[in-house]
């Protein structure tokens, strides 16, 4: 079991996690190692099959990645496998279909969450941050980003140990701002954490510029620091400083 | 006109034709038999007359009781004893009118006497028999009408019946559903030669719709995975340090044009899957609380519009369907009225026993609302829409038979689904 380090704003470090990723395409694999890396994981991966197998059974992780239609294999199998030898690992699958039944099916053979590809790197990042922070830190489930404190399990966000309230949308906003601090986040990206991947989006973004600002006014307004920076042409950023 | 009524019609001309000619040779015939039999009894009668006169010349005397059918004379001595048959019109002094007659006439050396003796009979008038046959062949023709009539609708019932049932099932023939055209044979050559050519004609199309659906399918399966590897690589791209404002833009430009693509990628296989009947579970949705889930899920976005949303919820609708494309389809709706309304404008929604309707402000729209729920079809040129929504609302309720019209009255559009 690594040691979690505790850094002096309480913020728990997930540099020591350990990733595997499963998946058959270079190109994605490595978008998916570059971004993952510069959060800090240390990435394995596997390209097949086969492969994939062999390092579950070699190696303990803490998130397994794993795409559905593999060379060799469906990824299901591979969660089952994992599923019952190391039961403490996390899992992620990925599926090229937009699909419910391999949903189900994912979910049912023991997968903690399901993307569907094409997906937005932040994504996957805050779903591995979330589903980490669940499996690995069971009795302390708290966010803490400087000055700001964030309990998931009751909604509940704190700045300098004062309550603050947000609509439920704003919570998700800031959650998934802290989990991709200092990345650029586009506007579809949020929109589509904050509102699902529904077929024939709303596409005005400008709503998300109201739903930002609102956000960042009642951050501010509780005493935290300005962390929201507009990037020009792009979207957002939550900056680390 | 019905082919069979076609050809009755000629069959009755033809037939109409062929009983004028019956009853001119039937005239004929008529007058030559009753001419036959006429003269033999005006002969039996002469005989009868002369054997009469042989006895006693008491005829001479009963003559005028017998109008004109008997006159007899005592003349001189004549030449010869030949007799004379011919007609001849007299006066009738019973019926008061002129009479045709048939006469034979003889002379006759009977009981040492001369004898000039005229034998007639009142002709069957050729009026009388004109009459008769005509009425005879009106008659015969009805009857004639009437058989053939109710032998066809027999036989149109009997016969034809694989070719309506050919017919009919062209017609409720859709080229989605997978199972090719079967008929029955028949003894009747032409319908089992037109079956043999729409059960070949029907499976190729089937063939080549499928071919196609599927390679569309494909096409959109494919075009994920370099689609997902183009996100992520200017994703990854966005977070490189010292970009300048323009390179910014440009990367955002590529990724929001990527981003449509891939929806609109999903969208379309969303739609085929639903048109392959690829979504099978089907569970009892309470309308209800699907709609109120989904308002709660655009809230803020309904609030930050200004948009006052008013339930009519009069009954509890549960439908039977598959809770994805349920919610496919009422995120579709919810995201419609919001995404169409007007600035601080209203959403009603109206749920009843037997179906629910949104009702949303708006703009007046320019396109044809027929053709509203077809694919690429958007109220607004430049939107940046897909245009696929009401489709996939369209569709989803062709699956599970349930109606949806659109109308736009008082300032307001509905669309309205019903059981």
């Amino acid at each position: 079991m690594k040691t979690l380090e505790l850094r002096e704003d309480h913020s728990l470090l997930l540099d020591a996690m350990k990733i595997l990723l499963v998946e058959d395409e270079e190109a994605l694999l490595s978008s998916a190692r570059t971004y993952l890396k510069s959060e800090g994981y240390i990435c394995e991966e596997a390209s097949t099959f086969a492969e994939g197998l062999e390092k579950i059974n070699l190696y303990e992780y803490d998130c397994v990645v794993a795409d559905i239609g593999l060379p060799g294999g469906s990824g299901l199998k591979l969660v089952q496998e994992l599923k019952s030898k190391r039961p403490e690992t996390g899992i992620i699958v990925i599926s090229a279909r937009n699909s419910l039944e391999d949903k189900i099916t994912g979910l049912d053979v023991g997968a903690d969450d399901y993307l569907t590809k094409p997906f937005h790197l932040s994504e996957l990042n805050a779903r591995l941050k979330s589903l980490l922070r669940r499996r690995k830190f069971r009795g302390n489930r708290e966010i803490i980003f400087h000055e700001i404190k964030i309990v998931p399990d009751t909604l509940q966000v704190w700045v300098n140990d004062q309550a603050l309230t947000l609509t439920r949308k704003e919570f998700d906003l800031l959650v998934y701002f802290i989990a991709n601090k200092n990345k650029v986040l586009t506007k579809e990206s949020i929109v589509e954490h904050l509102w699902g991947d529904y077929i024939d989006s709303v596409n005005s973004f400008d709503f998300i510029y109201n739903h930002v600002s609102n956000m960042r006014k009642k951050l501010i307004a509780a005493g935290a620091h300005d962390y929201v920076h507009t990037v020009y042409g792009m979207g957002y950023k939550f900056l680390d400083a | 006109m019905k082919l069979l009524n076609r050809t009755n019609l000629y069959f009755v001309l033809a037939s109409l034709v062929v009983f004028c000619l019956g009853g001119v040779l039937f005239y004929f015939l008529f007058q030559l038999i009753i001419d036959k039999d006429f003269n033999y009894r005006l002969r039996e009668r002469k005989n009868y007359y002369i054997e009469t006169l042989a006895h006693s010349d008491s005829l001479l005397y009963f003559q005028k009781y017998s109008a004109n059918s008997v006159e007899v004379a005592r003349t001189g001595k004549f030449a010869d004893s030949t007799e004379t048959t011919s007609d001849t019109v007299l006066y009738d002094h019973i019926e008061k009118r002129l009479i045709l007659y048939r006469q034979i006439a003889v002379n006759k050396y009977l009981n040492h006497q001369y004898y000039k003796i005229y034998v007639r009979r009142a002709l069957v008038e050729r009026k009388d028999i004109i009459e008769g046959v005509i009425l005879l062949e009106v008659f015969l023709f009805l009857a004639f009408i009437m058989v053939l009539s109710l032998l066809n609708n027999q036989l149109s019932k009997k016969i034809w019946k694989p070719f309506y049932v050919i017919l009919e099932t062209i017609n409720t023939y859709k080229v989605e559903r997978p199972e090719s055209l079967h008929f029955e044979r028949d003894v009747i050559t032409e319908f089992n030669e037109l079956a043999a050519a729409i059960e070949k004609m029907t499976s190729k199309i089937n063939q080549e719709f499928y071919t196609l659906k599927s390679f569309s399918e494909n096409a959109s399966h494919e075009t994920q995975t370099p689609l997902a590897i183009i996100k992520n690589k200017l994703e990854v791209l966005m977070q490189s340090p010292g970009l300048l404002e323009e390179q910014m833009g440009m990367i955002d430009t590529a990724l929001t044009a990527a981003n449509r693509l891939s929806k609109l990628n999903e969208a379309l296989l969303i739609l085929s899957r639903i048109e392959n009947r690829q979504f099978h579970n089907l569970e009892a949705i309470n309308i209800n609380e699907r709609i109120n889930y989904h308002l709660a899920t655009f809230d803020e976005l309904i609030r930050m519009k200004g948009i006052r949303v008013k339930k009519e919820f009069h009954d509890i609708l549960e439908v039977k369907m598959n809770s994805f494309l349920a919610d496919i389809l009422l995120e579709n709706l919810v995201v419609n009225a919001i995404k169409h309304n007007a600035q601080a404008g209203s959403i009603i929604i109206t749920i009843r026993r037997d179906g629910f309707e949104f009702a949303n402000t708006g703009e007046t729209l320019q396109e044809d609302p027929s053709r509203f729920f077809e694919r690429f079809v958007k109220s607004n040129p430049k939107s940046t829409s897909l245009g696929l929504g009401l489709s996939i609302v369209k569709a989803i309720s062709d699956t599970y038979h349930l109606t949806v019209r659109y109308t736009f009255s008082r300032n307001y559009h509905y669309i309205g689904v019903h059981i």
